[in-house]
């Protein structure tokens, strides 16, 4: 049929991120919220099979509602039903892990929830940080204002 | 509704004249295996001259899925009462259990026919070959002209693609606990995820 995927593309779509098997996504709801997965395949418009790997990223092979997904850049190269083992392997060869650590949306989480858990002397030392941080720009500021 | 299926096996109750009455066996969808034995009598004494009261239920097994860990395609031929006549449909639905494929089913004829529990027998429940090449049921020299067991309906052939791939369109975003929810928002959400 006229698919227009990431393999065969005969229509040039504004979509870059479809689902598709191999596809990583990150649950955005429900309890494995947070966690990565990858589509190991689609059981109709609405849901689709999903694996993390279970070793790497703690979410087991389940069926998932594709409202609960919000689909990433990546994509793994597995076969159809790929088991636990290749998809590692997929996994560790496409290195998924740096590439998704090293994405904005990735460190805007991470620093989300760091911030999240932060306890009163963090909170103390986070102040601190930016009292010294604003207090080196207005100096530098206000001298550059002077010499202008 | 979480369904399960059960095989219930019954007979009538052995008398003199007939000491070794024949055997019934049934895959019943039912919620519990109380409602698989009452649902077993209720097709038997349809069937057979036969009922709870001069038969007995010899086993009730439930039949579990054997490998729900892969999507499968499943057809399902139903006799089901509407309003006006009882009619026989087909449908096929794609799910990792027989089971899940007969709630879907459940679901579907309430939402398209609203024919409810009580009026739809399911007379076959099975898991269809995706194609012809898929079928090892299929032998040509004794089959012939029959044609092998496939998928038939369009909207679930749709998916029987190994390289599938469509987008998500038209997201609404949704925020990720109830506790969150806000009645007003600071800016129009965007429902293009790319």
């Amino acid at each position: 049929g006229e698919l227009a995927c990431t393999n065969r593309r005969p229509v040039k779509m504004p979509f870059t991120r479809f689902v598709e098997i191999g596809r990583v996504a990150l649950i955005n709801y429900g309890p494995e919220e947070g966690k990565l997965c990858t589509i190991i395949d689609v059981v109709d418009q609405n849901r689709a099979l999903v694996d993390g790997p279970y070793g790497i990223t703690g979410v087991h092979r389940q069926v998932i509602n594709l409202r609960r997904l919000s689909l990433t850049d990546f994509k793994v190269k597995i076969g159809l039903n790929a088991r636990a083992k290749s998809l590692k392997k997929a996994w560790a060869a496409a290195g998924v892990q740096e590439k998704w650590a090293a994405t904005a949306w990735a460190a805007k989480r991470a620093s989300r929830s760091a911030k999240a858990s932060l306890t009163d002397l963090g909170r103390f030392k986070a102040m601190l940080a930016k009292k010294t941080r604003a207090k080196k720009v207005k100096t530098a500021f206000n001298k550059l204002k002077k010499s202008a | 509704m979480v369904l399960s299926q059960f095989q219930v096996v019954g007979r009538k109750r052995p008398t003199e004249t007939d000491s070794t009455p024949k055997i019934y066996r049934m895959r019943i969808f039912s919620k519990t295996h109380v409602q698989a034995k009452s649902r077993f009598w209720y097709f038997l004494h349809q069937f057979a001259n036969l009922k709870a009261s001069t038969g007995e239920i010899l086993a009730v097994h439930e039949i579990k899925e054997k490998n729900p860990r892969i999507v499968k395609n499943f057809g399902i031929l139903i006799r089901y009462n509407s309003r006006s006549g009882t009619h026989n449909m087909y449908k096929e639905f794609r799910d990792t259990r027989l089971c899940g494929a007969v709630e879907q089913m459940y679901q579907d004829m309430a939402g398209r026919h609203r024919a409810r529990f009580s009026t739809i027998h399911v007379v076959e429940a099975k898991e269809v070959p995706s194609g012809v090449k898929a079928s090892k049921e299929y032998n040509p020299e004794k089959d012939g002209d029959v044609p092998p067991p496939a998928v038939q309906r369009n909207n679930i052939k749709q998916f029987l693609d190994s390289r599938i791939a469509f987008p998500l369109a038209h997201r609404i975003p949704r925020p990720s606990q109830k506790k969150y929810r806000t009645t007003f928002k600071a800016n129009r959400p965007s429902t293009f995820f790319s």
